[in-house]
């Protein structure tokens, strides 16, 4: 009968037992690689090599050698053609910063932005004085157009995944419809879950 | 010292009812209220249930994915895709968390039963999660994401072809070193896992409003295989081009209720006073028991207890689409969710009856034990007592004898009380999904839903107003639970 009890009281304390929650801050930019999904860490270091890549093909030089100015570039759709949902506004933004940031490319607000911005330049044609009203139809028009896509292959074992991340930039005359650079860069993430814990 | 050993065993039973009624049977009576609210479309009623029940205790930490499906499928219903997305990306989390199987939950499933094992849903209701969550994106106009949702959708049934491909020749294997290199093979029975109908037919019309007739292509290809090509005419149907001005409206409907897993109990009692055995076979109604003569030594008790899956009942046989009031056809049977239930469970049945046959007989061994050591000591006792009074010894061995009974009653009461079949399953899953097509000008419509039965009457009818674009897909969603 004792055993019995000691059973029982065996059975409550394994089930009792669980961890409390704690919260400690982090610096913005320490990889903190959780589930092995896509995340803030893949977001900016993609957005970092793919920018840098792309400011040293020579598109640029050419573009500047033959125009005399900084090329303006727009950022346009990112396609999330994988099997998790990326937020591809943060990596969009990733982009837009580390262009802008730069200093070697003038940038041009993005469809959203510039429709905001139309709506309020309408607005101070009506309301703002005239000294202050901005004029219409000055926009800067963008020479590049930059579009990609964010695809993922995942193979799956007994606890082990690899996640493999293709992510695609083309940057594209906008005047000629050429595509002036296309770049790609690869993640691959092996996820391992053991099969029992305590 | 029978005192003291009574204190024991109900110390013992004390001890395991503070564990809770969860890890010893699997708590449904919670879903009553649930269930009422889904058949009566009261969706944000049904997700306050189950938030309460929640508070109630009734979902237990290794219960979190049957709260998140439940609360999940209850937003979806009541138009709070938002919400029921967060909801179905917490369960799909907490599934694939519970691939880690906890050694200490598996002892105490050894000594209780399976209730006691973190919930990780059965692999059907792990795809449902993802089809609820592709309809949200499609509700929501977030036609990338819907669509990401059907490649999950599409990851996972081959991930689940690799596990039980790799099962059966493990099986297969096992099987053939038993039986001496004779040609036996194992197979995973006849479930076509690798495509899930509403799965390849959602991605079909995702892929289509995203203009991708390459994985159109491939999705009806699909389709027409895992539907043994009854879905061939249906998806030449869905995919043909809309009359002038027209654009095509797809009808999506959930009817009737998930299959529920039940129980099967086998009880066996052995009485070695009385040469008697019997089995016991508990039913709904009545308890089906059969005697035979049997010569054993030592007292026995066994109970096996397994689950089931079965049906639950739906009045509706048909779904008819109307708009503005008028007939334009009948919806098509994509999916019975009730028949893949019944065909997934097969595969894991084996598993799940050689786990229970093993933990019944460890136990009919300890409770086997437990009442020898309690026959041991009635005896002992009656020796102290030769020499009292005769009349006196009689009724210490009468009265010693009635407590040893009521041990012995104790014992097999824990016995019986601690094992159950694992009952969990997502009860609020609907049972079978319907499809069709219709080709409408852009505008607002009222579309109705009449649920009909096999005798031609509508048993229940769905209203809705709904604006018809011509961008995106226009998807209308229609259940019920009835």
């Amino acid at each position: 009968m004792r055993k019995l009890f000691l059973l029982s009281f065996c059975l409550l304390l394994i089930l009792g037992c669980g961890g409390g929650r704690t919260v400690k801050r982090i610096a913005t930019d320490e990889v903190t690689d959780l589930s092995g999904r896509w995340n803030d860490t893949d977001s900016r270091l993609v957005a970092e090599a793919m920018i840098s890549e792309m400011l040293a093909r020579p598109w640029l030089i050419d573009f500047e050698q033959d125009k005399l100015k900084k090329p303006v570039v727009i950022v346009g759709t990112v396609r999330n053609e994988s099997t998790e949902h990326i937020n591809v506004d943060v990596f969009i933004k990733d982009i837009e910063r580390e262009l802008i940031n730069s200093g070697k490319v003038q940038f041009v607000a993005s469809k959203g932005e510039r429709e905001e911005i139309r709506e309020e330049r309408m607005d101070q044609q009506m309301y703002a004085s005239i000294e202050t009203a901005k004029k219409l139809a000055q926009e800067v028009g963008a020479d590049y157009f930059l579009i990609g896509s964010v695809k993922s292959v995942e193979d799956w074992f007994e606890g082990k995944k690899a996640v493999f991340y293709s992510v695609d930039l083309e940057l594209i005359d906008v005047e000629k419809n050429l595509k002036a650079w296309i770049g790609n860069k690869k993640i691959k993430k092996l996820i391992e879950q053991s099969g029992y814990k305590w | 010292m029978l005192l003291k050993r009574f204190f024991y065993i109900f110390l013992a039973v004390f001890i395991l009812s503070f564990l809770g009624c969860a890890y010893l049977q699997t708590q449904i009576k919670h879903y009553e209220g649930i269930e009422e609210d889904f058949s009566s479309r009261f969706y944000s009623s049904a997700a306050e249930r189950i938030e309460k029940a929640r508070n109630e205790g009734k979902y237990e930490a290794k219960d979190k994915v049957l709260y998140f499906l439940d609360m999940g499928i209850a937003l979806h219903f009541a138009g709070r895709y938002k919400e029921s997305n967060q909801h179905l990306e917490q369960a799909e989390i907490a599934i694939e968390e519970n691939f880690t199987k906890s050694i200490s939950r598996m002892i105490v499933s050894f000594l209780l039963n399976d209730n006691s094992l973190a919930y990780s849903g059965e692999d059907y209701e792990d795809i449902f999660t993802n089809i609820i969550k592709n309809l949200n994106y499609i509700h929501l106009g977030e036609s990338e994401d819907a669509v990401v949702e059907v490649r999950k959708i599409n990851l996972k049934l081959s991930r689940l072809q690799d596990k039980y491909s790799n099962m059966a020749e493990k099986l297969s294997d096992s099987k053939k070193l038993q039986e001496n290199e004779a040609d036996v093979c194992f197979s995973p029975g006849e479930v076509n896992l690798r495509y899930s109908i509403t799965g390849s037919y959602l991605s079909m019309l995702g892929y289509k409003s995203l203009g991708k007739w390459d994985e159109v292509a491939i999705d009806r290809r699909r389709l027409i295989e895992a539907s043994s090509g009854r879905m061939e005419s249906f998806s030449e149907k869905v995919l043909s081009p809309a009359a002038e001005e027209a654009i095509p409206v797809y009808t999506f409907c959930f009817a009737g209720k998930s299959p529920v897993k039940v129980q099967a109990t086998l009880l066996l009692d052995y009485d070695p006073d009385l040469n008697m055995a019997r089995v016991m076979l508990p039913g709904k109604e009545k308890t089906e028991i059969n005697s035979f003569k049997y010569k054993g030594d030592n007292e026995f008790h066994l109970k096996f207890a397994v689950p089931e899956i079965v049906r639950r009942k739906s009045r509706i046989r048909r779904i008819r689409t109307l708009v503005n009031g008028r007939a334009l056809g009948e919806l098509y049977l994509i999916e019975d969710f009730g028949q893949i239930a019944k065909e997934t469970f097969k595969i894991k049945k084996p598993l799940i009856y050689l786990r229970a046959a093993l933990r019944s007989l460890i136990k009919a061994a300890i409770d086997a034990k437990a009442k020898e050591n309690i026959d041991k000591k009635y005896e002992e006792k009656t020796e102290e007592e030769d020499e009292e009074d005769k009349e006196e010894e009689a009724k210490r061995r009468g009265k010693n004898k009635f407590m040893a009974g009521l041990l012995k009653f104790a014992v097999d009461a824990v016995t019986d009380i601690t094992e159950n079949a694992d009952l969990r399953c997502w009860r609020t899953m609907p049972g079978r999904v319907y499809g069709g097509r219709i080709d409408l000008v852009p505008g607002e419509y009222e579309i109705a839903f009449e649920y009909i039965d096999k005798r031609g009457n509508v048993v229940d009818l769905e209203r809705k107003i709904v604006s018809i674009n011509k961008n995106g897909l226009n998807l209308i969603e229609g259940v019920s639970y009835k």
